[in-house]
């Protein structure tokens, strides 16, 4: 099944959740994503989120120049984001646990 | 960072084709997602091995764009409002503006090899205040980068920039290239050379040059970083190899000329006899009468124009008639200046004299002091002084 429409609605959470232990600039959080195994995220699609989290105030942003090709921008995650993460998380878990549920019972009946 | 992009004219394009997709949004907003996107889709073309396999893992600028769009949660995509169309001509404005004036900086900068007077920078003038406006409209925000990047004659002349640039020897651009480093210091040699040719001749164009060397030193290094600059940044440097070419060619001429007081063309050519040079021709007819004034040509005829002296102080000479001969032999007496026509020897008659007179008529000129080969009658005396200022002043 495509999971591409699932994926959307959890691609800020994820995006929060690589940039929690660590700074990244677009690609890094992308390979981040990649790497956890989310592959079917279209690569626009983080930037967007990106930009989007960053105009709602839960990441900040800074330019490193770079030796080789145009400079990066880093994104971190600030207190509001810290918050905005947890929140989410528990948002989840509970959601997830709420489909396992009804999942599991339309298996049994 | 350019030299990506000048190697991969598809990244380019592909990033202006995103830039023009979401150009609706805000202009500190599109710069912010631009400075995000161009290094994603800078990365992407340097790990792929051609443009389809870009698009296939990107998908077209287009597909790219509304996908940001979407999880950007930006508002969808407008149709062009009359507010577009303003922005579009004064995106309009902004670029013959700019090309304009970049024509006419170059002009100028070449036009000095004529000289430095200040009527040759009047259009720079002009067209430097008809840019003042689009300079307000571009960092006030009234125009934005996409709006002249989304302009049909942008891509056009842009086009027509790189096929140009394409059909250039490859080795010497790719040295200048490895100059770069050493551009921005050239530029300001050029403009102080410039500048000290300028006070030389005390043109008001001194003024214009100071300027534009202060906006190369202070721009310079911004530019790479406020693309907006380029509105001035590019005519300067117009302005800049203009007058490189000028002081070229002014250089190579000045050379050859060695000597600065007379116009070129007439220290080479002038008569010539024998191999050695005429200071001057006489003729005269069948009785030994001169002719005082007629007119030379070539077989072709062509005159035989030739360096004209004068009284005129400043070696200005009338460019009609310059094959009339005799020339006026320029004598000073008491420190006046005064012309004079006669013949500075007596010819034996052609008739009479047979042999012998046809030759000194003609080889006369050639020697300082040629009375003494005729040397007939007595009258001849005052002349012999007159002949060696001729001789100089033709050289």
């Amino acid at each position: 099944m495509d999971t591409s429409q699932l994926l959307k609605g959890v691609l800020d959470l994820a995006v929060l959740a690589v940039l929690k232990d660590e700074d990244g600039y677009g690609y890094d959080v992308l390979r981040r994503l990649r790497h956890g195994g989310m592959d079917e995220v279209g690569d626009a699609s983080v930037y967007g989120t990106l930009r989007r989290l960053y105009r709602a105030g839960y990441l900040t942003s800074y330019v490193v120049p770079s030796d080789e090709g145009p400079h990066r921008k880093y994104y971190g995650m600030n207190d509001a984001g810290r918050e905005r993460l947890v929140e989410s998380e528990k948002a989840w878990r509970a959601f997830a646990e709420t489909l396992d549920g009804i999942l599991r019972k339309g298996a049994a009946a | 960072m350019s030299g990506d992009i000048d190697t991969r004219p598809e990244l380019a394009d592909y990033l202006n084709r995103v830039r023009a997709a979401l150009a609706d949004l805000p202009p500190e907003e599109l710069a912010e997602v631009m400075e995000d996107v161009e290094p994603h889709v800078t990365e992407v073309f340097g790990e792929a091995e051609s443009a389809e396999e870009v698009t296939r893992r990107l998908g077209t600028p287009e597909a790219y764009a509304a996908e940001l769009r979407a999880a950007g949660g930006y508002p969808p995509p407008t149709a062009a409002t009359p507010g577009d169309r303003r922005r579009t001509w004064r995106g309009r404005y902004v670029f013959w503006m700019t090309g304009l004036t970049v024509g006419v900086a170059a002009a100028t900068g070449l036009s000095t090899v004529e000289g430095y007077s200040a009527e040759r920078f009047g259009a720079l003038v002009v067209f430097g205040f008809l840019l003042i406006p689009g300079l307000w409209l571009v960092f006030s925000g009234g125009v934005r980068r996409s709006d002249i990047e989304t302009l049909p004659e942008y891509g056009l002349a842009r086009k027509l920039g790189k096929s140009a640039l394409a059909t250039l020897p490859d080795k010497p651009v790719a040295y200048l290239v490895s100059l770069r480093p050493a551009w921005w210091l050239i530029r300001i040699v050029l403009l102080a050379l410039g500048f000290l040719a300028a006070l030389e001749s005390r043109s008001s164009g001194l003024v214009i040059i100071l300027g534009l060397i202060g906006l190369l030193v202070w721009g310079g290094a911004r530019v790479r970083t406020d693309r907006r600059l380029l509105l001035v940044m590019v005519p300067a440097n117009a302005f800049v190899v203009g007058l490189a070419v000028a002081l070229a060619s002014a250089a190579v001429s000045g050379a050859d000329r060695g000597n600065a007081y007379y116009p070129t063309g007439y220290s080479q050519s002038g008569l010539t006899y024998d191999g050695s040079h005429l200071a001057n021709v006489y003729a005269v007819d069948a009785e030994g009468k001169a002719i005082p004034e007629f007119y030379l040509y070539d077989e072709e005829g062509k005159p035989l124009n030739v360096y004209r002296p004068s009284c005129d102080t400043h070696y200005g000479e009338s460019t009609e008639h310059r094959n009339r001969f005799p020339l006026p032999r320029v004598d000073y007496q008491a420190g006046v200046c005064r012309e004079r026509a006669d013949l500075p020897f007596m010819p034996l008659p052609p008739i009479s004299g047979s042999v012998t007179t046809t030759a000194p008529t003609t080889t006369t000129p050639t020697g300082p002091a040629p009375t003494t080969t005729t040397a007939p009658p007595a009258t001849t005396t005052p002349p012999v002084t007159t002949t060696p200022p001729v001789t100089t002043t033709t050289q």
